[in-house]
């Protein structure tokens, strides 16, 4: 939140120190501040700490100050505190098996954020990929459900997995909307090239989001080149290049479209082929 | 064992499959592979390498409560339309209107370009071009 008055910079970026702290405490001048102020400092107060999911969001304003003028017919009375919000299942069943992953996570409201969206559309983490139904060493998701393989030792890979399957998950109806109006030819909306940069650009969407979070993780786990290792995973590069301004988000989109297939049936097509040739097919060239 | 009885557990009420991405895959969803989990006589059935099943599976895209079902079998077989089957789950109504209308037909011609060079891949548990 920015305001006027400056106040929410003297707020610590992680939210934690600041977190319940006056004006006075934190170094303001006490009975120099207006109702607005007042107003601001309470939000302040009510914000979620940065380990919660709900971290950088905005609280409600319940109350005043106590310098604050009082409400019409009687004194104000500072609201409790809301209690910190819970980490959802889809969250606490993933540290039960990967001890230590909910701290990483926490570092990066983005994730938060994903986690809470998938947990909200129903996603849920069914446990160790290998002992699941698909019963194999790869992340995989069944209907609504993800699972993680516990050969992942290393806790940034088996976060990586899990951000993959959630990302994925999220967005699925967008996908399903995109195949629905490929299937309808020329009397739906899309010609065979916007079907083909709309999946595409879901799929760059997917790899930014991936990538803010890493930036995030990061921080809190320090920053060291020792990260540098998982940065292909998070698609940091990808991420960097488009908050710096180098590339735009069609840039990117337009270097997805562009890549070819190695191997496979579809060896030798760009991608962008491939998609205007499913459009094709699946509408029956109508 | 008949081809009608194999093809017995080929039905949209029962079929369950995982997605997943590659090894290797540099995309969160556009490169996805299905893995057929459910129930286990389709498991078998998808893991026989047996290229004429690939055929036999063809006709039951245009029966209704069954031609799902196929789709995720002939995908799973072949890595082919993996992103159009990974996002439906449940009873695929969506799929059976939309891009599953035309799936007899694009397997028709898929099979007919492919079939001579298809090869069972036992690490993958599918066929891949030779």
């Amino acid at each position: 939140m920015t305001t006027p008055m400056g106040i929410d910079r003297e707020r610590p970026r992680d939210g934690s120190a600041g977190a319940g702290k006056t004006d006075a405490a934190s170094g303001g001048t006490p009975g120099k501040r207006t109702l607005t102020e007042g107003i601001i400092v309470q939000r302040d107060v009510q914000r979620a700490p940065a380990s919660s999911p709900d971290a950088g969001s905005d609280a409600a304003v319940t109350g005043g100050t106590a310098d604050a003028a009082p409400a019409a017919g009687g004194a104000v009375q500072r609201a409790p505190a809301p209690a910190k919000d819970p980490d959802p299942a889809l969250l606490t069943d993933f540290e039960a098996k990967f001890k230590g992953v909910a701290a990483e996570l926490h570092n990066s409201p983005a994730s938060l954020k994903l986690i809470k969206e998938a947990a909200a559309a129903g996603v849920k983490f069914g446990g160790y990929a290998e002992d699941g139904p698909g019963k194999n060493a790869w992340a995989y998701t069944i209907g609504d459900t993800i699972y993680v393989p516990k050969a992942r030792t290393d806790l940034t890979l088996a976060i990586s997995d899990y951000l993959f399957e959630l990302n994925n998950a999220v967005r699925k109806p967008q996908f399903d909307k995109i195949h629905e109006e490929g299937a309808k030819g020329s009397a739906g909306k899309l010609t065979a090239e916007q079907y083909a940069t709309q999946k595409v650009v879901l799929e760059v969407e997917g790899m930014l989001r991936l990538g803010e979070i890493w930036v995030e993780m990061r921080k809190g786990m320090g920053d060291g080149p020792e990260l540098d290792k998982y940065d292909g995973e998070f698609y940091r590069a990808e991420y960097k290049a488009y908050k710096d301004g180098t590339k735009t988000k069609d840039d990117l989109v337009q270097s997805v479209l562009g890549r070819k297939y190695t191997s496979g049936a579809n060896a030798g097509k760009t991608v962008k082929q491939y998609y205007m040739d499913q459009y094709k097919q699946i509408s029956g060239g109508k | 064992m008949k081809t009608t009885d194999r093809l017995a557990p080929v039905r949209n009420a029962g079929i369950q499959f995982a997605s997943m991405r590659p090894p290797g895959s540099r995309f969160a969803a556009i490169e996805r592979r299905v893995q057929v989990v459910a129930p286990p006589e389709a498991v078998q059935l998808a893991e026989t390498g047996d290229v004429a099943l690939l055929d036999e599976l063809v006709p039951l895209l245009a029966i209704r409560d069954r031609a799902f079902a196929a789709e995720v079998l002939l995908s799973a077989m072949t890595g082919v339309e993996a992103d159009l089957v990974a996002d439906y789950t449940g009873v695929p109504d969506a799929w059976l209107d939309g891009v599953g209308a035309t799936a007899r037909e694009r397997w028709t011609a898929w099979l007919d370009q492919h079939r001579a060079q298809l090869v069972w891949d036992a690490p993958s548990r599918s066929f891949v071009l030779r």
